[in-house]
């Protein structure tokens, strides 16, 4: 009994993951699509180039919320978009002169929960294959 | 009067006053024996009573070995034990070994290998961690220590990986402290199984600090002064893990951990005291900015889930974990005044605590038969309520009448500790 005590209580972490992936991984499938503008911010950070750190455009969020059960304040201060340590320079340095492109991110909303980010778009086209486009060219 | 100086003085009564009650706390535990009791009564010297103890026992070992309990290599063990080293060389390479390992995985996630399909990455990173704790259980049943500290480190440093992974694949934002505080908390089983000393105490400073430093604590430490504010949530947290402990202790009787728990909770509760007082020096509109109902329960904003939490929380595995009678009773003590405080929030909450925790202890040693101890009592109570009369007229002890005042309060204190000392102990037993 105490042997099975001990095994549940090791094996408690590694519960709480499976149910963290479990409720993330069921938001971003089953959430109500929301795709927002986003505006650029100036990242000092250790991880920087890993990821684009950016802040929602309000008047973007204030309209493409309506209906949905996204609450205006999940989108408020910097927000992360993690992305490949190969792609990171060239998308950094896109995101620098974004007033050529327009960048959005397509969100995942569940009710009561803070919206998830699933996927980066260049001009209405997914990151990757934005760059696959302009590397042809 | 200048305010560091008044902090400063704040400080050091506060560290006299604890040195006192933990050397009143040592010598009560000294004196379980007789020969405990001589040498606190200097009639022995100290030699003297540890040839007494060995004396002792070695009979004892010699009883249990004639009654067949221990083997005649078991009683040499124990009488000539082998010199222990703080860390010997198999563990420092242990140690780099797996390091290495982790830091691998690690700076594979960050990289943010994209060839492998992110899911594929959490998959196998979670097998890599189950792998890892069913490796901490075949070790700790095998009672293989060496083998047992390895996947230790490889589990503690893989909860790390997870969280990051996690946080990469799902693009979450969120707070370093926050995630640094539950790293700290998955690691708990592990520590807990763990038989290093050093890991347990480690284990109890980062929990400390990166619960403080989260959003959790509801105290996010952006300047010095935001330090003054944390003593509202300290003994919450006290209460809370000494909750998780009692229910795993049954599994896991590490005495590691309760050591390290007591001194962490005796610490840590007095600090809280300290930092509470400190709010009184440090700000002067502390009487209308003090949260009182937040003192034992910022840990969860809800009333009244905040009461039944703090029942549940602190009853039953105080009692059950603190040993030392004194600080069980204390710790009674703030519980009660913590529920009282929490229905009816009272004004000057810095002061109140601090006298009435003076006066708990001044009665303790009362019944206890301390005199000595039950006298600093009564010098710390009435030096207390001279810093109030500081802090609250301030400007008019630098005149002629507050001086008048203070000289006057300073004698009918005298007066009154020199009259009715005896008195007041013997009522105080007589209760008893």
């Amino acid at each position: 009994m105490k042997k099975i005590f001990i095994l549940i209580t090791l094996l408690a972490p590694a519960f709480f993951f499976l149910g963290w992936i479990g409720v993330l991984a069921s938001n971003t499938q089953t959430g109500q699509e929301v795709r927002v503008e986003i505006e650029g911010y100036d990242p000092r950070d250790l991880l920087a180039g890993h990821y684009i750190l950016y802040r929602n455009n309000n008047s973007s969020v204030q309209q493409n919320i309506v209906g949905t059960p996204c609450k205006e304040w999940h989108f408020y201060g910097a927000h992360r978009f993690y992305v490949p340590q190969e792609y990171a320079r060239t998308l950094d340095t896109l995101f620098s002169s974004r007033r050529r492109y327009q960048f959005e991110v397509v969100y995942s909303c569940v009710e009561g929960r803070k919206p998830i980010a699933k996927q980066l778009l260049i001009d209405g086209m997914d990151w990757r294959d934005f760059l696959m486009q302009n590397r042809r060219k | 009067m200048n305010k560091g100086l008044a902090i400063l003085m704040m400080l050091a009564f506060w560290v006299c006053f604890f040195w006192l009650i933990f050397k009143a706390i040592k010598s009560g535990n000294k004196a379980k024996n007789l020969q405990g009791v001589l040498l606190l009564k200097r009639k022995i010297t100290e030699e003297q009573y540890q040839k007494i103890t060995d004396f002792e026992k070695k009979e004892k070992i010699k009883k249990w070995q004639k009654a067949g309990l221990i083997s005649q290599t078991q009683a040499d063990e124990i009488l000539n034990p082998k010199p222990k080293h703080l860390i010997s060389i198999a563990s420092s390479l242990l140690y780099l070994g797996v390091g290495c390992i982790v830091l691998g995985v690690i700076a594979l996630i960050a990289a943010n290998y994209d060839k492998i399909p992110p899911m594929v990455r959490l998959l196998t990173t979670f097998s890599a961690f189950i792998g890892c704790n069913l490796g901490v259980y075949y070790a700790y049943s095998q009672k293989k220590s060496l083998a047992l500290e390895g996947f230790i480190i490889a589990s503690i440093g893989l909860i790390g990986a997870l969280i990051g992974l996690i946080s990469q694949t799902f693009h979450l934002d969120g707070n370093v402290g926050n995630a640094l505080f539950i790293w700290t908390v998955l690691a708990l089983p592990f520590i807990i199984l763990s038989d290093k000393k050093w890991w347990t105490m480690t284990w109890y400073t980062w929990f400390t600090f990166t619960f403080l430093g989260s959003e959790y604590g509801e105290m996010v430490i952006d300047k010095l002064s935001d330090i003054f504010t944390l003593p509202t949530c300290f003994i919450s947290l006290l209460f809370l893990v000494a909750t998780v402990y009692d229910c795993l202790r049954k599994a896991f009787p590490n005495r590691l951990f309760t050591e390290g728990l007591k001194i962490w909770g005796s610490v840590y509760a007095f600090a809280a005291i300290i930092l509470t007082d400190s709010v009184l020096v440090e700000s002067s509109s502390w009487y209308h900015s003090y949260d009182a109902s937040k003192m034992l329960l910022s840990a969860v904003s809800k009333w009244p889930l905040n009461l039944i939490l703090l029942s549940v929380s602190a009853a039953y595995p105080l009692y059950k974990l603190v040993k030392n009678n004194l600080l069980r009773y204390y710790f009674w003590f703030l519980f009660v005044f913590g529920l009282v405080v929490s229905i009816c929030p009272l004004p000057f909450m810095g002061i109140v605590l601090s006298l009435t925790s003076i006066t708990f202890l001044a009665i303790y040693f009362a019944l206890k038969n301390q005199i000595r101890y039950f006298n600093w009592m009564i010098v710390a109570f009435f030096v207390r309520i001279l810093f109030a009369y500081f802090n609250l007229f301030m400007s008019l002890v630098s005149t002629g009448f507050g001086a008048i005042v203070l000289g006057a309060l300073i004698l009918l204190g005298v007066k009154f500790w020199m009259s009715y000392n005896e008195k007041l102990i013997n009522y105080i037993q007589k209760g008893k």
